[in-house]
């Protein structure tokens, strides 16, 4: 049977194509046609600010989410992902917050309020500074205006000095090309991506976060309820696998944009320790902010949260150690045996 | 009944309830609530009605529409464009259709300030419309010159659905905005050259003229047109400038438009008033509109006419002139009822992959689509450019005049896409310069 | 009862325009700030898009509704016969108030769940959008009522549309 899937970013995208496209595909093959996803992609099927929503409604039966557009209706998530900094490797996060996602109570009844399966996370790579002029230090920074991805990401900006500038993704290049922005801060694919790379003259390596907030793979219940434990387990198996790809499929593509841009006479810097100091003393400042927040929006115990978000974090650092990180194989492996077989397909998401 | 067959029952109804005169708002949401309906279930269907609206009147970009939209009237109400005109029209006495032609060159210049055929399209309605009518010039010129013009400001940049194009095609915005030049000039000198042929022919259509060439008048006018360079170049040299962004800009040409009006000691009370009145009465409908028109390109998404459509045409040939033909006739097919964004999104997933195995120069085509979406903007029942100029125009004009007078223009834009296609260099030496 | 009506609607597009003015003072002061002291107004993206764009939208509609202000295609129905026209708009106006009463009644239920969740959105800083949201049953809600009003100016035989044809008021 025919079903709708919905991601808004473009059908070539590292996070689209793996895990929605590719997906579908598998799928459909190993369902014996039971399931057969229709993907709708760059949001022509739902807007962004409304996956959410669309998902609950069956608009679209399965859905990526960015969850920041959603504060009021998911606080923990919101709460999870604005821990952007406490760890940078984008495979720590797009392992421990599928985990977190599809185990920790809190966060199951939060999907539960908002009619939403969880079915897996994910993580862009690090957030850089792309910019049309040099930012090496910290006094390079102050003053000048950051496109910024919102909360933790804008009080950043803030704690440096600089301006934060709430614009569209589809603005970046042209505010970089006329001025009216200094940098852009994305995952360095933009590059590429949003042709960042004609306007963008230096890039500066400080990792300011990942962007993980939400789900990669949100069902619609009454479809999840509907379909056999085994097609179940089917999605399972796959978003175990496509969990890894991504990552290792968007970092591909990033290393490719810096690279391209790089040859079009981009220069890449490293920041010095005024910079780094700066991302330090920030990111143990806001974890206050961040609980602050989460209990205005009506999270009971955020510290507990965060403390137990914490320690899967540094588990899968450690468990990551010990794979070829570009092995999808391996990784999808670890994604099965230490996440997903312990879930049971006869009762996740059913009561 | 399968999707597709609701999909194409759907399109039917929608031109049988506008027959009636149904508002196209409304025309439009009822096809769709009832299509998605009948298609998946009635909670879907009320779960488009009720992610869509908020989301997209919510989009930061589409303020520049009633910012643009009140710089114009302001600057129609305030009379501050009158001295413009009088001296186009005492350059282009000789002219055949003169005042026709300086207004594609306003729309031209305009669209290098604006990102947005839409917003083109607001503020040079009441800027040259009312003139051309006070010329005695036919109201379908008068108007289908405006609205044809008015696309240009997707195909000149910098241009939001190159952006758009750009992103989803990972081509580079920076080109695809330098390949925009020439074929933009070239589709305003064949609009130019038209109407001048025609009003040549028939010079009922645009009354000669019979101002003498004077000196001395000539320096007079020269001194009462600064406001227009002014407010046009305060809009451009800020978007060029760095100053701000083409969406910031409607607001501050707006601003500016009042501040002009208030030192010509033009600004009453009543002009400010009716270009208010005005300015929100066009947004409310254009948007009502596109609230429609948004709803329906999903209702089309899901039924898969677009997709439908498209494989049929890509099977039949995989010559590169062969598909880009074939690509055309569909986007202008589907140009009718399906607004320019939605049908790029829902047929560049299933038209990339043909087009990159014919190994088609994909800035090459966004020249091309570009075009092709221009066209659909003027092409009823869904064609925004025909309303927003009727209504900047506070239904003066009947839309049927409109419609017919941009046939002309509808023409002579197939010619210009002709070339495009037949000569790609148009679209891509400056390009190539670039990349050299 | 027509006259408080066109009074509200008239009151409310005035509103609009009060948003019109307010975007445009907010947008342009936003742009002078960041260019000459470096300290945009933060907050003006989300207020533009969430606050002044949804009331210039909404707030005017059942006035544009009421006045016939709606884009339509008049070229076939100019020339319906007297009968034909009179069926067709009052099959239109009978259509957009259902349509609208739908739009209101979703809309509204959302409005309340925005209200119950305190629905804020994350710009540079976090805003709250709830008071946005019940804008939109607000103006569907009173469009839906200009329809029913215009349709029983029809049926008493009043002007409904801005086609000036002789043959209505008779
Ligand atoms: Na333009
Ligand atoms: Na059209």
């Amino acid at each position: 049977e025919s079903y709708n899937a919905n991601h808004f970013f473009a059908e070539r995208h590292s996070m689209v194509r793996g895990p929605y496209v590719e997906f579908a595909k598998k799928v459909a093959e190993e369902t014996d046609g039971a399931i057969e996803f229709n993907v709708f992609s760059a949001g022509s099927l739902l807007p962004p600010a409304s996956s959410l929503q669309g998902v609950r409604d069956g608009v679209a039966q399965v859905t990526y989410h960015a969850g920041t557009y959603t504060p009021s209706e998911l606080p923990i998530a919101n709460l999870i992902g604005d821990m952007a900094f406490y760890n940078t490797d984008p495979l720590v996060m797009a392992f421990a917050s599928t985990e977190f996602g599809l185990t920790n109570p809190e966060q199951q009844a939060e999907w539960k309020t908002n009619g939403v399966v969880y079915g897996g996370g994910y993580s862009t790579s690090e957030y850089f500074m792309q910019c049309n002029t040099p930012i090496r230090t910290l006094e390079d920074i102050k003053g000048k205006r950051l496109r910024m991805a919102g909360g933790a990401w804008s009080r950043f900006a803030e704690h440096v000095g600089a301006v934060p500038v709430s614009i569209p993704s589809s603005e970046m290049y042209t505010g970089l090309d006329a001025g009216s922005l200094d940098c852009a801060v994305a995952a360095a694919d933009a590059l590429d991506s949003f042709s960042l790379k004609d306007v963008v003259t230096d890039m500066n390596t400080l990792p300011i976060g990942n962007y993980y907030a939400g789900f990669e793979w949100g069902y619609n219940v009454p479809f999840w309820q509907s379909i056999t434990p085994e097609n179940r387990r089917v999605l399972f198996n796959q978003m175990a696998y496509y969990l890894g790809e991504h990552r290792i499929e968007f970092d591909k593509d990033v290393e490719k944009a810096v690279q391209s841009a790089k040859d079009g006479g981009m220069t890449v810097v490293d920041p010095d320790d005024t910079l780094k100091n700066a991302l330090a003393e920030f990111v143990a400042a806001d974890e206050a902010t961040l609980v602050a927040n989460a209990k205005e929006r009506g999270v009971e115990d955020p510290e507990v949260i965060l403390t137990s978000f914490k320690a899967l974090i540094d588990k899968w650092d450690a468990l990551l150690a010990q794979v070829d990180t570009a092995d999808v194989e391996a990784l999808a492996e670890l994604a099965r045996t230490e996440i997903y077989d312990k879930i049971d397909e006869t009762t996740y998401g059913v009561n | 009944m399968s999707m597709l067959t609701i999909g194409w029952i759907g399109v039917g109804c929608l031109f049988g309830l506008l027959a009636l005169r149904m508002s196209i708002g409304i025309a439009l949401m009822i096809v769709s609530f009832v299509g998605i309906s009948v298609m998946l279930n009635t909670t879907a269907a009320f779960g488009i009605v009720s992610a869509l609206p908020f989301s997209f009147i919510g989009d930061w970009s589409l303020t520049a529409i009633p910012m643009f939209l009140l710089m114009g009237f302001i600057a129609a109400n305030t009379g501050l464009t009158t001295g413009a005109f009088d001296l186009l029209k005492l350059l282009l006495a000789r002219v055949p259709g003169g005042l026709a032609s300086a207004s594609v060159g306003a729309c031209g210049l305009f669209a290098a300030a604006s990102g947005s055929s839409i917003a083109t399209t607001a503020a040079m309605s009441r800027i040259a419309v009312p003139e051309m009518l006070r010329a005695k010039y036919h109201p379908s010129l008068a108007t289908g010159v405006v609205a044809a013009s008015g696309t240009l400001g997707s195909l000149i940049p910098p241009s939001i659905l190159m952006v758009l194009y750009g992103i989803f095609t990972e081509q580079s915005i920076g080109q695809l905005f330098i390949a925009g030049v020439i074929p933009g000039v070239i589709s305003a000198l064949i609009y130019m050259g038209m109407i001048t042929i025609r009003c040549a022919l028939s010079p009922s259509l645009a009354p000669r003229s019979n101002e003498i060439f004077d000196l001395s008048r000539f320096f007079g006018l020269l001194w009462s047109v600064w406001p227009f360079p002014v407010l046009i170049m305060g809009v451009l040299g800020g978007i060029f400038g760095g100053f701000f962004t083409p969406t910031e800009a409607g607001a501050v040409g707006a601003s500016l438009a009042i501040l002009i009006a208030v030192l010509r000691r033009s600004l009453t009370w009543e002009a400010m008033r009716s270009a208010i009145r005005q300015t929100v009465v066009a947004t409310s409908s254009i948007f009502f509109l596109s609230i429609g028109a948004i709803m329906f390109t999903r209702f089309m998404g899901l039924s898969g006419v677009p997709r439908s459509l498209s494989d049929a045409m890509l099977s039949v040939s995989d010559n590169q002139i062969v598909i880009i033909l074939m690509v055309a006739g569909l986007f202008i097919i589907l140009g009718m009822v399906i607004d320019s964004i939605g049908l790029m999104l829902l047929t560049l997933p299933v038209l990339l992959p043909v087009l990159e195995s014919a190994d088609v120069n994909l800035i090459w085509f966004g020249i091309i689509t570009i075009k092709l979406l221009e066209i659909g903007l003027v092409t009823p029942p869904v064609g925004l450019n025909l309303y927003v100029l009727h209504s900047a125009l506070s239904g003066k004009v009947k839309l049927s005049d409109i419609i017919s007078g941009t046939t002309w223009f509808i023409a002579m834009d197939v010619v210009t896409l002709f070339l495009l296609i037949a000569f790609p260099a148009l679209s891509l030496f400056l390009p190539s310069l670039m990349a050299g | 009862m027509d006259r408080a009506f066109r009074r509200l609607t008239h009151g409310l597009m005035l509103v609009g325009g009060l948003g019109i003015i307010l975007m445009m003072l907010n947008i342009t002061l936003d742009v002078v700030l960041k260019v000459f002291w470096n300290a945009p107004i933060q907050g003006t993206v989300e207020i533009s898009s969430y606050y002044y764009m949804v009331a210039i939208v909404l707030l005017p509609m059942a006035m544009v509704e009421y006045d016939d202000e709606q884009i339509s295609v008049d070229l076939l129905f100019t020339h319906f016969p007297a009968w034909l026209k009179k069926t067709s708009l009052m099959v239109t106006f009978i259509a957009t108030a259902g349509m609208l009463s739908i739009m209101t009644w979703r809309t509204g239920l959302d409005a309340v769940r925005a209200f119950n969740v305190g629905e804020v959105v994350m710009g540079s800083r976090q805003i709250i959008v709830w008071p946005a949201r019940c804008m939109l049953p607000l103006g569907f809600g009173l469009a839906a009522i200009a329809a029913v009003m215009r349709g029983i100016m029809l049926l008493r035989g009043l002007p409904v549309t801005k086609l000036h044809d002789a043959d209505f008021a008779a």
